[in-house]
């Protein structure tokens, strides 16, 4: 498996593209927004970034982008809208 | 030091009493990454999180915030939901639920080995390039090859077995392009 532009496929994407491709093979891209109701919201953002400080974090998930979580709460949903009003442009 | 201060904060701040902890709702896979950094969460503190709650749907979560009096995060994914036909969920996230984006995995584009495609055949061949998960991941996808001014077509990898239906989404959306350096 060679992965031209990233590292780390998984035996899924191995399978996938053995089974169905002979081609190219792309997979993750997503993006996990956390939610809240009956929460402070800053505060538990700043929570929440502690924890992609721990060792464990960067055990699990260390090829995972952090950089949008250091942007305040409203440059990041005013950023995700944009993204969501392009993609709805596109489908609709 | 500084967590055990933002967590004193988060405590003092929020409507928590004593004995709640905090619920974190899954409606994705199971076993999936939505489900791993949830668990991350609990696990960083389980004092504070309860364990990760796997729920029906994305609506599940929508009836959920309408009604939960509990302090409930949920894991949401911003474009598949984004764009979904069900309104409940297309328009779940708001300016008065939104916390953060916790995390951000990178588009991986990989080819067999033995197979000679490598990058700069996916730059400038036509190359096709099939995605396994939600077809409108495919959107994506394209959009992504589109802001590296690729040549190749996104495909569901799934139609690739049978007719292939290619995506016809050509516009550019320079903003939303994963960091795309080779490795």
């Amino acid at each position: 498996m060679n992965c031209v532009l990233t590292t780390n496929p998984t035996s899924t994407d191995i399978e996938s593209v053995s089974k169905y491709s002979n081609d190219i093979y792309a997979t993750g891209g997503m993006k996990i927004v956390a939610l809240g109701v009956n929460l402070d919201l800053d505060a538990t953002k700043e929570l929440l970034n502690t924890t992609l400080q721990m060792d464990s974090w960067k055990e699990q998930f260390g090829t995972y982008h952090t950089e949008f979580s250091l942007q305040d709460r409203k440059t990041q949903y005013d950023l995700l809208v944009t993204e969501r009003e392009t993609y709805r442009s596109q489908i609709d | 030091m500084l967590k055990y201060l933002i967590v004193a904060f988060v405590i003092i701040s929020s409507p928590l009493h004593a004995e709640e902890k905090i619920r974190i709702l899954n409606a994705y896979n199971p076993t999936g990454m939505f489900f791993k950094l949830g668990n991350h969460i609990h696990e960083s503190n389980p004092e504070l999180f309860a364990e990760v709650e796997k729920v029906e749907s994305c609506s599940a979560v929508a009836n959920i915030f309408e009604t939960t009096t509990e302090p409930t995060i949920a894991l949401f994914d911003p474009v598949l939901e984004g764009i979904s036909a069900d309104n409940k969920c297309r328009d779940l996230m708001t300016s008065d639920n939104f916390i953060t984006t916790h995390g951000n995995a990178y588009m991986h584009i990989c080819s067999k080995k033995d197979s000679g495609k490598d990058l700069d055949y996916l730059l400038t061949g036509n190359a096709k390039v099939g995605y396994s998960s939600s077809s409108l991941y495919t959107l994506l996808l394209q959009n992504n090859l589109n802001a590296v001014k690729s040549n190749a077509t996104a495909f569901h990898m799934h139609q690739l077995t049978n007719t292939p239906q290619l995506l016809r989404s050509t516009r550019l959306i320079s903003s939303t392009a994963q960091s795309m350096t080779k490795t």
